[in-house]
């Protein structure tokens, strides 16, 4: 029975053992082993490992791609324009040996990236315009890239065993006051658009309808020099009408028309007076003719 | 994101019985050891799910079929299941909560190229593209996503117009922002497919920089309106002075041919007459005196004077013309003599 017992626990005993020195590395983490506190191996590739039961611990440290949000940055740009700039920045451990000996903590890491961030986006952005820190683009390139570039230098020269891949501008902004005063430009803006609106229509009516205006007085005048060339051609067709049938007989043309004028000047009640030696009146005299 | 199938402790401890032998106990324990070691031998994939399978912590197998699948045992293998097949959407610059817009404008305001300040938000559909970049790559891929999206979108806008930006520029701006996201997330290996990127709005600021964005809308609807009004005024105006001109034109040519006709109607007359006279001149003449004189005459006051200009021997005609006439004429005497004498 005692006998029994002894093989019981130290068929447990080994088994614990066994256990604690076997450990398995996935695809995305760094195991350091670790003696005493000073690093012996790092497994970076992922398996089956063992190591010394208890002597030997293993520390877990992360191989992908961690992103860190920095915090926002005030920044007075070169033309003295405030702006609110927040990035983040992409980095990952690539030597956890380093990185043990220097930060230890992944929290010690992203305290050190932010500090090198805000340093490197401080001093480039102060340098640079307003506008070209909005559109990125500077005489030199992609304003992200030279500033990941900077940092990442930074880091490689502390041996930090980190790599910055990417710094971004994730957000711009303005100091509340600021903004303010875009907003209240850009509601100017917008009210003297509009006004050029308004104006523009009422140019734009007026251009239309004096042209009508014109365009009408003009055909009317047209039309009545027109009727007059055609009012004259008759008269000339009239004149010549006459002219053909008068000029036959001057003398008789006369007394014909004279007559014919009496009749629509004399033909209400005329006073006439008439000689008595008239040939009308002759005859009543009884002188005859 | 790992799997549930772990040690399962069902029937671990079965109830002690001093009765029960050693033996029985370690029997009963391994049963319950290989129900929880086939327990972690299956496992399922849905229709919009993949599989990874990890060997010792090695990638070596992605299961892409869905059903019920067998793997070797815990700790040997393990599996992670991820979403691979589905359609997955990422909100910038609002938050659907309970089917209500929520604005983050944290996220939504930002700065154009010239200055102004604009409100987008946009709407990132991606989907898993490559598995194992996905799992191990990267920490937290929403957060990756999320962030590399805000900065895409921000650096398309920081470099467009506000103009542009609210009016035509929505199309354009989605296809740089989708290009620059890819870009990132290519950057980043994060096995990430952008799809699309979809702008809900790209507007100004909500409230009074709104209100006069909306302001000059309306400004430019009424210069059109003014506008249409003076067409519609030289619609209304040209087509009547045409008219009024063609009138005229009617008018002149009525009157020409008036008068042509009058003097032909006159011509024709007079050559009548004239035919007349020229066969008997002297008849003919007096007949047209005397035939003018006849109706003349009976409406006129005639005065035979003595040819000396006097009118003291005047034949009282005058008077007896009225008294013969009185009712007809009125009291007043007729004008001043307009004729000669015939």
């Amino acid at each position: 029975m005692k006998n029994k017992t002894t093989y019981i626990v130290s068929l447990i005993i080994l088994a614990v053992l066994s256990v604690n020195a076997v450990f398995i590395v996935p695809e995305n983490e760094y195991n350091v082993v670790l003696q005493f506190g000073e690093a012996v191996r790092i497994h970076d590739k992922p398996g089956v490992y063992v190591k010394v039961p208890f002597i030997e611990t293993v520390t877990v440290l992360p191989k992908y791609q961690k992103i860190y949000d920095n915090n926002p940055t005030t920044i007075l740009t070169r033309d003295k324009k405030p702006i609110i700039v927040d990035n983040y920045t992409v980095w990952r451990i690539n030597e956890p040996q380093k990185f043990l000996r220097s930060l230890r903590t992944i929290a010690a890491a992203e305290s050190r990236i932010g500090d090198s961030v805000y340093n490197a986006v401080r001093r480039k952005l102060s340098e640079r315009e307003y506008g070209s820190i909005i559109s990125e683009n500077t005489s030199r390139g992609d304003l992200n890239t030279e500033i990941t570039k900077e940092v990442s230098e930074v880091v490689f020269r502390q041996n930090y065993g980190i790599q910055v891949i990417d710094v971004r501008i994730k957000r711009t902004d303005l100091p509340e006051e600021n903004k303010e005063s875009v907003y209240n430009r850009m509601i100017s803006d917008r009210q003297s658009i509009a006004a050029g609106y308004l104006s523009e229509g009422d140019e734009q009516s007026r251009k239309v309808t004096s042209n009508a205006d014109r365009q009408a007085q003009e055909l009317l005048a047209t039309a009545q020099a027109e009727g007059k060339k055609i009012i004259a051609e008759g008269e000339r067709e009239a004149a010549r009408i006459y002219n053909n049938a008068y000029g036959k007989d001057a003398a008789f043309y006369g007394l014909y028309r004279t007559l014919e004028s009496y009749l629509t000047t004399l033909n209400k009640e005329p006073v006439i007076m008439m000689s008595i030696d008239s040939p009308y009146a002759s005859i009543l005299r009884g002188v005859q003719p | 994101m790992e799997n549930p199938q772990g040690n399962s402790p069902e029937g671990r401890q079965p109830p002690p019985q001093i009765t029960w032998s050693t033996k029985k106990t370690v029997i009963i324990f391994l049963v319950a050891l290989l129900g929880a070691v086939g327990w972690s031998m299956v496992y399922t994939v849905q229709e919009q799910e993949q599989a990874a399978i990890m060997t010792f912590g090695k990638y070596t197998a992605t299961q892409s079929s869905s059903g019920l699948h067998f793997k070797l045992p815990s700790p040997i293998q393990r599996v992670i299941i991820v979403p691979a097949n589905l359609q997955q959407k990422l909100q910038v610059g609002y938050r659907e909560v309970d089917g209500n817009m929520i604005p983050v404008e944290e996220e939504s305001l930002m700065i154009t190229g010239d200055e102004n300040i604009v409100s987008a938000d946009a709407v990132v559909e991606w989907k898993i593209a490559s598995v194992r970049d996905f799992l191990y790559n990267i920490e937290r891929p929403e957060h990756f996503l999320r962030n590399a999206a805000s900065a895409a979108i921000r650096s398309v806008i920081g470099s467009t117009k506000l103009d542009f930006a609210i009016t035509e520029g929505k199309t354009l701006i989605q296809t740089d922002v989708k290009a620059k996201l890819e870009q990132l997330m290519l950057q980043y290996n994060a096995g990430i497919q952008v799809i699309d990127v979809k702008f809900q709005d790209i507007e100004p600021p909500e409230g009074q920089v709104q209100q006069a964005f909306k302001d000059v809308t309306n400004a430019r609807e009424e210069k059109n309106t003014k506008i249409n009004q003076a067409q519609k005024y030289v619609n209304d105006r040209l087509p009547k002075a045409r008219g009024e001109a063609q009138a005229l034109i009617e008018q002149a040519n009525g009157q020409k041919q008036s008068r042509i006709l009058n003097a032909q109607g006159d011509v024709a007359k007079f050559n009548a007459v004239y035919e007349e006279f020229v066969k008997n001149p002297q008849v003919t003449k007096q007949r047209l005196i005397l035939e003018t004189l006849e109706s003349i005459l009976p409406n006129a006051k005639i005065v035979i004077t003595d040819g000396k200009g006097t009118t003291i021997n005047t034949l009282p005609l005058n008077e007896l013309m009225r008294s013969t006439r009185a009712e007809n004429t009125s009291g007043a005497a007729a004008a001043a003599t307009q004729g000669g004498t015939p």
